[in-house]
């Protein structure tokens, strides 16, 4: 099975966090927040490419922006499959951290 | 703010576009500039433009190299997906795939073989740390009218140019010293007794100057007394085995009260050189052999004299002292015409061919030739792959057009397009692997190399490999590539005829362009093999065959000599002999040069270089040999010296009346009469024009016994000379030779080329028709209808064959028009290297032509007649 990657499952986790305004820039914003690490706008392409590749997210250009010196945002939408993706990994989170494991690194 | 200082808060700077561009796809690139920009923006307007493009040059910096590695990543995805469906292309194509790769992989090993063997001829005397500074003295001497170009010089002219020539670090003489039956008696054990052919005596300064790697004793004075021999490690183990060979002694027959000493062992030499030594004798042994001081001679041609010039010094500023040095050096003979030259070492293997040469050189002419002729067939094949492709991708201009229709790029076809090329190109490459290992023994038996598949398995074997297949992909595949996709799509999928008829004419013109490649090289053969005939059965003046020659020396040739010649005329006797002579040389060998001086010729400078070869009374008639004037040679008691001339030398010599001149030799100093003259014949190779010869009544001097035998009685006979031998002198090694075999071995350089060429020839014919197969097929896969329709209305199968083949045949007869006569014009111009050669024959044009049109017929006609007979229901039902 395609098993996500660390930075896929935190960049698709910031693709759903966006819902409708996923794009480059929130993407790359969010994922900073979240890791508390200053992100480039390369490491943040790269597992959306292959996350469009492996059919979690879908992508779609939206109206010319002016702010963006008239170019479109390329929008981000998870996919059922990218849901379950994240589901999965959910999971394999909870089994990796027994509660021992919880108490041993809080 | 300024307009211009709001464009620059609002713009990101254009060098990181162009930076973002160049590493990203367009809607890729799209997006990234988007996102950049607005961020930039945002942070311009936030923090002020100074620091905003602090950090759009900081994310830059971070995100390219992700940028590119990402690239890279996608492309290697690309590319195995492009593989992948070059593999489905090619298994679906299986006749395509199959000509392709049998074309090119033929012509790869055959190009490999041409490589590796020219890389051999360049890398003559390379494995001599020294030998870009290494030359050859060369000397021109002018006797009358005749002009000798020596690779030898005189045994003084070495110290000599040493002491006058600050330029030379120094001079080193080798004298080749024959083949000589060495012996080595052990304490212990029979003595071991071989034929040596590969010995030299050598200068002190030789082993140094050749960098010789001394195992058992040292450089320095391994070679200064007299009787000390330096060997190889193979040679000791021969004579001595796992003994320690220093301080031991070695027997030369003739010289046997003067026993070798070896003073030391050197690594064998296994680079390649024009000089194959196996052992080295000191120098002053020369001397005390010849029994007088050979070493400072003069005159006489005995040694090759190698220079060693010092760093940096042109042998130009040698050349141009040396005029002076012949005058001093010949300062007692001032009528003597000489004059030296430098040869670099490097040079001798591949353009030397003077008197006196250490044994038979190469010939760049062959190099260059065999290089073209491979190169040429690789040729051919690469434009089988271009006429392939071309000719069906009619089949595939709808496949493109959808390709296209779908979104890909053109690039991305190319691309295609290539790795399809690619792989094709790949596996052929195992295929002439394949065929090398078939190749590589073939080809050392023709040339008596020692080849080995590992001579290709070096890094920079497999890189050049690399290199040309990735080259050969790029010739094969891109014009095809270029062609087939330049379609506009609605025009490839509508149509389903061949896209563009210039392509067509190409074709026709590269088929062209392959027949005439093939009729040349088919013309060459014919005419090769015409002359390698002629040397064979071309009348000699004399009868070479079902001549024994045994090799005299040692005990054997004192017997000989003894007793009136009672044991010569005892093998007369034997059944099935016609005829014994002695001679001092072999037919097809250079005979000595020397000079005939009438008495009382005041300087003998002026007169002609003639050969001498010294014989006896049954030479004349047992060669076979016309007397035109006078007599022969007679037996009996009171045997005088005379001579005998040829007609040549009579005429080069200005004698009117020959018979009773009174003469001197260079050798002999009685002086001794003329008394016949023979007609000239061919004591030579036919390379060269007959030289005026004489004939010497001197049977001591003999180095063969020639014995005539009847013809089939030659196996018979060399048993009985064996065992008479072994009779006479039950010590003696006999070694014997066929006169026609050594006269033969002459013509040795173009028996090799003629096999070679005969491969090429036959293989550039084979390419091609492969080709034209191909071609054929397609053509007639696509007028399936035409034929169909063209049947169904009455035409016969004969006119639809003519139909579908005359385009064909066409192009090869326009070939025969243009490969003929230049053909003519080369071979002509390369028979003109030999002094007798045989015309080209009407025959030889009837038979070339003939040959390619025969087998381009045989190719066309199988597809057109299979297509021709095919019942018009089936094709027309096709769809």
């Amino acid at each position: 099975m395609n098993m996500l990657s660390r930075s896929e499952e935190i960049v698709l986790l910031a693709v759903w966090k966006l819902r409708d305004n996923a794009y480059g820039v929130p993407v790359r914003d969010q994922v900073s927040k979240d890791t508390r690490q200053e992100w480039s706008f390369g490491a943040v392409y790269k597992p959306l490419k292959q996350l469009l590749h492996k059919g979690f997210v879908e992508k779609t250009a939206s109206e010319p922006f002016a702010e963006r010196g008239g170019r479109s945002k390329y929008m981000y939408t998870l996919t059922p499959a990218g849901r379950t993706a994240l589901r999965e990994v959910r999971k394999i989170h909870r089994a990796l951290w027994t509660e021992e494991c919880e108490a041993a690194f809080k | 703010m300024s307009p211009a200082m709001n464009k620059r808060s609002q713009q990101i700077p254009r060098l990181g576009k162009a930076l973002l561009w160049l590493s990203l796809d367009d809607e890729e690139y799209d997006q990234a500039v988007g996102d950049f920009e607005e961020r930039f923006r945002r942070q311009a307007a936030e923090e002020g433009p100074a620091k905003a493009h602090g950090g759009f040059w900081a994310m830059l910096a971070r995100s390219l190299p992700l940028f590119m590695w990402d690239s890279l990543y996608w492309r290697g995805m690309m590319m195995k997906n492009n593989l992948k469906m070059a593999w489905r292309v090619i298994q679906r194509q299986k006749l395509y795939s199959f000509l392709n790769i049998l074309g090119l992989g033929v012509s790869l090993a055959c190009l490999l073989v041409i490589l590796v063997h020219v890389k051999g001829e360049l890398s003559y005397e390379a494995s001599f740390p020294k030998s870009d500074r290494i030359y050859r003295v060369r000397t021109d001497s002018q006797f009358g009218s005749t002009t000798r170009q020596w690779a030898a010089s005189a045994p003084a002219m070495g110290p000599e140019i040493e002491k006058a020539f600050p330029e030379v670090e120094s001079a080193a003489r080798l004298v080749a010293v024959g083949p000589r039956v060495i012996r080595h008696i052990p304490s212990q054990g029979p003595p071991r007794m071989f034929t040596e052919d590969r010995m030299f005596l050598a200068d002190e300064a030789f082993p140094a100057m050749f960098d010789l790697d001394y195992v058992k004793g040292g450089p320095g004075s391994s070679l200064r007394d007299p009787h000390s021999v330096v060997m190889t490690e193979s040679f000791a183990r021969k004579y001595f085995g796992g003994e320690d060979p220093i301080g031991k002694t070695l027997i030369v027959e003739d010289f046997k009260d003067q026993p070798l000493r070896v003073a030391g062992v050197v690594r064998d030499l296994h680079g390649r050189s024009h000089l194959k030594i196996d052992a080295l004798v000191s120098m002053p042994t020369f001397s005390a052999w010849a029994g007088f001081d050979i070493l400072s001679h003069r005159t006489l041609k005995a040694a090759y004299t190698f220079v060693l010039l010092r760093a940096g010094q042109r042998p130009e500023t040698f050349e141009a002292k040396a005029g002076a040095f012949m005058k001093a050096y010949h300062a007692a003979q001032p009528t003597r015409v000489e004059s030296i030259r430098l040869q670099p070492i490097r040079s001798i293997h591949l353009h030397s061919k003077l008197e006196g040469e250490a044994g038979a050189n190469g010939d760049i002419i062959y190099v260059i030739v065999f290089s073209g002729a491979a190169l040429l067939i690789l040729l051919i094949a690469v434009v089988n792959f271009i006429n392939l492709a071309t000719a069906q991708s009619f089949k595939r201009v709808k496949e493109m057009g959808v390709r296209k229709v779908i979104g890909a790029r053109r690039g991305q076809l190319i691309r295609q397009y290539l790795g399809e090329a690619g792989l094709l190109t790949a596996l052929s490459a195992v295929l002439a692997v394949v065929l090398l290992t078939f190749a590589i023994p073939f080809y050392n038996r023709m040339t008596g190399q020692a080849m080995s598949l590992g001579a290709f398995l070096t890094a920079g074997g497999a890189a050049g490999l690399l290199g040309l297949l990735i080259l050969l992909t790029f010739l094969a595949g891109l014009y095809p590539a270029f062609f087939t996709t330049a379609f506009r799509p609605a025009g490839m999928l509508k149509s389903a005829r061949t896209p563009g008829s210039a392509a067509a004419l190409l074709r026709k013109g590269l088929v062209v362009f392959q027949f005439v490649v093939s009729i040349f090289l088919v013309f060459g053969t014919i005419t090769m093999a015409g002359q390698l005939r002629f040397f064979r059965r071309a009348d000699l003046g004399f009868e070479k065959r079902n001549v024994i020659a045994v090799d005299l020396y040692g005990d054997l040739s004192e017997k000989m000599a003894a007793g009136a010649g009672a044991l010569k005329a005892e093998i007369e006797r034997y059944s099935g002999v016609t005829g014994v002579a002695l001679t001092s040389q072999l037919f097809g060998t250079r005979f000595s040069n020397e000079r005939l001086t009438p008495v009382g010729t005041p300087d003998k400078n002026v007169l002609p270089m003639l050969r001498f070869l010294r014989v006896d009374e049954g030479f004349i008639r047992t060669a076979g040999l016309t007397i035109v004037q006078g007599r022969g040679f007679e037996a009996g008691p009171d045997r005088k010296p005379a001579y005998i001339i040829s007609e040549s030398t009579a005429a080069i010599m200005g004698f009117e009346q020959p018979l009773g001149l009174e003469c001197l030799s260079d050798v002999h100093d009685g002086q001794a009469p003329i008394i016949g003259v023979i007609k000239d014949f061919h004591f030579a190779s036919l390379h060269s024009p007959i030289e005026p010869l004489v004939l010497e009544f001197s049977p001591g001097n003999a180095g063969y016994l020639l014995v005539r035998v009847q013809e089939g009685r030659v196996p018979e006979v060399l048993e009985y000379l064996k065992r008479k031998v072994s009779e006479v002198s039950p010590d003696h090694l006999f070694s014997y030779s066929l006169v026609d075999e050594v006269f033969d071995r002459n013509y040795r350089s173009e028996d090799q080329s003629y096999a070679l060429f005969k491969v090429f020839a036959g293989l550039a014919l084979f390419v091609a028709c492969l080709g034209l197969f191909g071609l054929s097929v397609f053509a007639a896969e696509r007028r399936v209808k035409e034929i169909g329709i063209r049947k169904a209305l009455g035409a016969s199968a004969g006119s639809v064959c003519l139909l579908l083949s005359g385009t064909f045949l066409r192009g090869v007869i326009l070939a025969n028009v243009i490969a003929l006569p230049l053909a003519f014009l080369a071979m002509r111009k390369w028979l003109t290297n030999f002094a007798y050669h045989t015309g080209i024959p009407a025959g030889t044009f009837i038979a070339s032509a003939a040959l390619a049109v025969l087998f381009a017929a045989l190719t066309v006609g199988y597809q057109a007649l299979r297509s021709a007979r095919q019942n018009p229901v089936d094709s027309l039902r096709y769809e």
